[in-house]
């Protein structure tokens, strides 16, 4: 009898608990989306106000896609809006997919400087989201030490750390000894511009627009190639 | 009539429970994304793949070959304190109650077919899960830097995440290889051989069981013999259809088959009993206890908890067979 009573006790608490993850879980959901928004929503903002700063003109030539195609100055000017508009999407972050803008950001790097997207819209920028903790992120990184050492012009490379401590990252590149630039991310506010599922996540940013995205990753040598090929096909453009 | 049902399938009812509970996140089946509140920071104490869309917490399993691969970078304290608290307070009796593959592969096992019996065969094969803790669980996320288990042999993984995710999102089907071909047939493997054996993975693969192995003769709660009644007819043993040697040992999931076969009714659930052998056992449960209590305290002031609830939203790609 002991031992049925023991056993309805546990149904019960299992069934408690059930309902209280479902309903803790539902309002951090909607927290979290919210938090999401929110994020979001203040730099939209903010970027929508540097926008109506600008000239009307150029507004209406960014919405049609053609402002890219014009000098740097322009092309930084006249994307704004778009920017501001490419990290929502129905209310929420929206996951980025190839010919969207690269949300702006500025970030920390583990060499102490400042790395800012927009400075880079000359440039082909090849952006990865990885942690130490992930084993194919691991495997690709000498991939951006090789490109690194290439030199290309017009090339930047940063990979972004998601969410662990500055301590963690920092015994990272000492006992690795990377040299490309990797930047803190502890608070995931970078990364929050760029949602996925799941890490490795790279992208490639042509001036500014995403011109090719992937997931997962296989060994550096494979990744180099994979990389470079993205990058010429980029700088030939 | 309402007290026998009960009586009859109340273990069936908590693994049910424990199923869904550790997959309460319905609306992911549906959209093909994964949870990522703060519940993932804990560890469920079954096998159950983090990367289901269902999955509310962490699997204990994964999270412990993800800290492994960072151990050098940060010793995981909190992890490891997990693992302790799980093992020391339940040991196996989670196997036979909180592990959501373990009930399936209870269902399976229903399948009426001729079936495999317990023999000093499947006694020696009951090793094998040692050397996949071993090898995939600890030697290739240190050497390698890949969670080996999951990577390789997961069916959970396989089943609740790898072929979910798969036909939930399109641009992760074009990612498919020979890894998720493998992994497909390993899970079908398993599901074929639990038909005609009983609990085959947990008996001879499951390295989460291996680890709680470790704990069920030490555990706080879980199966107790009373030998003042026990009147050695090895009924219990005879009974179980785990390989066990005797009650309670490494291969006993504590399901408590053996307690309605007792004529002695000398096996009950219950807090551990100091009497048998007790000075030995009570200097190691102390000892693990302060252990335990320090690596908790170390891993949730190391950020542990927001490391793990890190992992545990993101997709692992390996677990799929990705990658």
């Amino acid at each position: 009898m002991k031992r049925y009573r023991l056993i309805k006790a546990i149904c019960v608490a299992l069934t408690a608990a059930m309902l209280a993850c479902g309903v803790s879980g539902c309002a951090g959901d909607d927290k979290m989306t919210q938090t999401q928004e929110k994020e979001a929503g203040a730099a939209t903002k903010q970027e929508m106000k540097e926008a109506a700063e600008q000239d009307g003109a150029s507004v209406q030539e960014a919405e049609s896609g053609a402002a890219l195609e014009s000098s740097s100055e322009e092309t930084k000017k006249d994307r704004s809006p778009d920017r501001a508009n490419a990290t929502l999407k129905e209310g929420k972050v929206k996951v980025l997919e190839e010919g969207d803008v690269a949300p702006d950001f500025t970030a920390t790097l583990a060499d102490g400087s400042i790395f800012t997207l927009s400075d880079h819209d000359d440039d082909v920028v090849l952006l990865n989201f990885f942690a130490t903790w992930c084993g194919p992120c691991m495997r690709e990184m000498p991939a951006f030490e090789m490109l690194k050492a290439d030199g290309l012009d017009g090339v930047a490379i940063l990979c972004v750390d998601c969410m662990e401590e500055k301590k963690t990252v920092d015994a990272l590149v000492k006992e690795k000894g990377y040299t490309f630039p990797i930047a803190y991310d502890e608070e995931g506010v970078i990364e929050n511009y760029y949602p996925t599922d799941g890490i490795p996540y790279t992208l490639v940013i042509n001036k500014g627009v995403v011109a090719k995205v992937y997931l997962g990753a296989m060994d550096a040598e494979t990744q180099y190639k994979e990389y470079k090929g993205a990058i010429d096909e980029c700088l030939a453009k | 009539m309402e007290k026998n049902h009960f009586r009859r399938f109340a273990r069936r009812y908590v693994q049910l429970l424990a199923a869904v509970l550790y997959n309460c996140n319905f609306k992911g089946f549906a959209t093909g994304r994964i949870w990522q509140g703060s519940t993932k920071g804990v560890c469920v104490p079954g096998l159950n793949c983090y990367s289901c869309p269902g999955a509310v917490a962490a699997c204990p399993l994964g999270s412990l070959q993800t800290a492994l691969l960072s151990s050098k970078y940060k010793f995981p304290y909190y992890v490891l304190g997990t693992f302790l608290l799980l093992g020391l307070f339940l040991g196996r009796f989670i196997c036979g109650f909180f592990c959501p593959f373990g009930f399936l592969q209870e269902l399976l096992h229903k399948i009426p077919t001729p079936k495999i019996q317990k023999s000093s065969v499947t006694r020696i094969l009951s090793y094998l899960k040692y050397g996949v803790l071993l090898i995939f669980v600890i030697a290739v996320p240190l050497t390698t830097l890949a969670p080996g288990f999951c990577k390789y042999l997961c069916p959970a993984g396989t089943l609740e995440a790898g072929i979910p995710l798969v036909l939930l999102q399109e641009k992760l089907r074009a990612l498919t290889g020979a890894l998720f071909t493998w992994k497909v047939a390993v899970l079908i493997v398993i599901l074929l051989a639990c038909i005609f054996c009983f609990r085959a993975f947990c008996r001879f693969l499951c390295p989460l069981g291996a680890i709680y192995s470790f704990f069920n003769p030490i555990s706080f709660f879980g199966i107790k013999v009373d030998q003042t009644k026990c009147i050695h007819c090895d009924a219990c043993v005879r009974h179980c259809k785990m390989d066990v040697k005797k009650v309670c040992d490494r291969e006993c999931i504590q399901c408590g088959e053996c307690i309605s076969h007792c004529p002695a009714e000398a096996i009950h659930y219950g807090i551990s009993n100091e009497e048998q052998k007790a000075k030995v056992k009570r200097i190691v449960r102390i000892a693990l206890l302060m252990l335990l209590i320090a690596f908790l305290v170390m891993g949730v002031h190391s950020n542990g908890f927001q490391d793990l609830k890190n992992k545990a939203i993101r997709i692992c790609y390996e677990c799929m067979g990705i990658g």
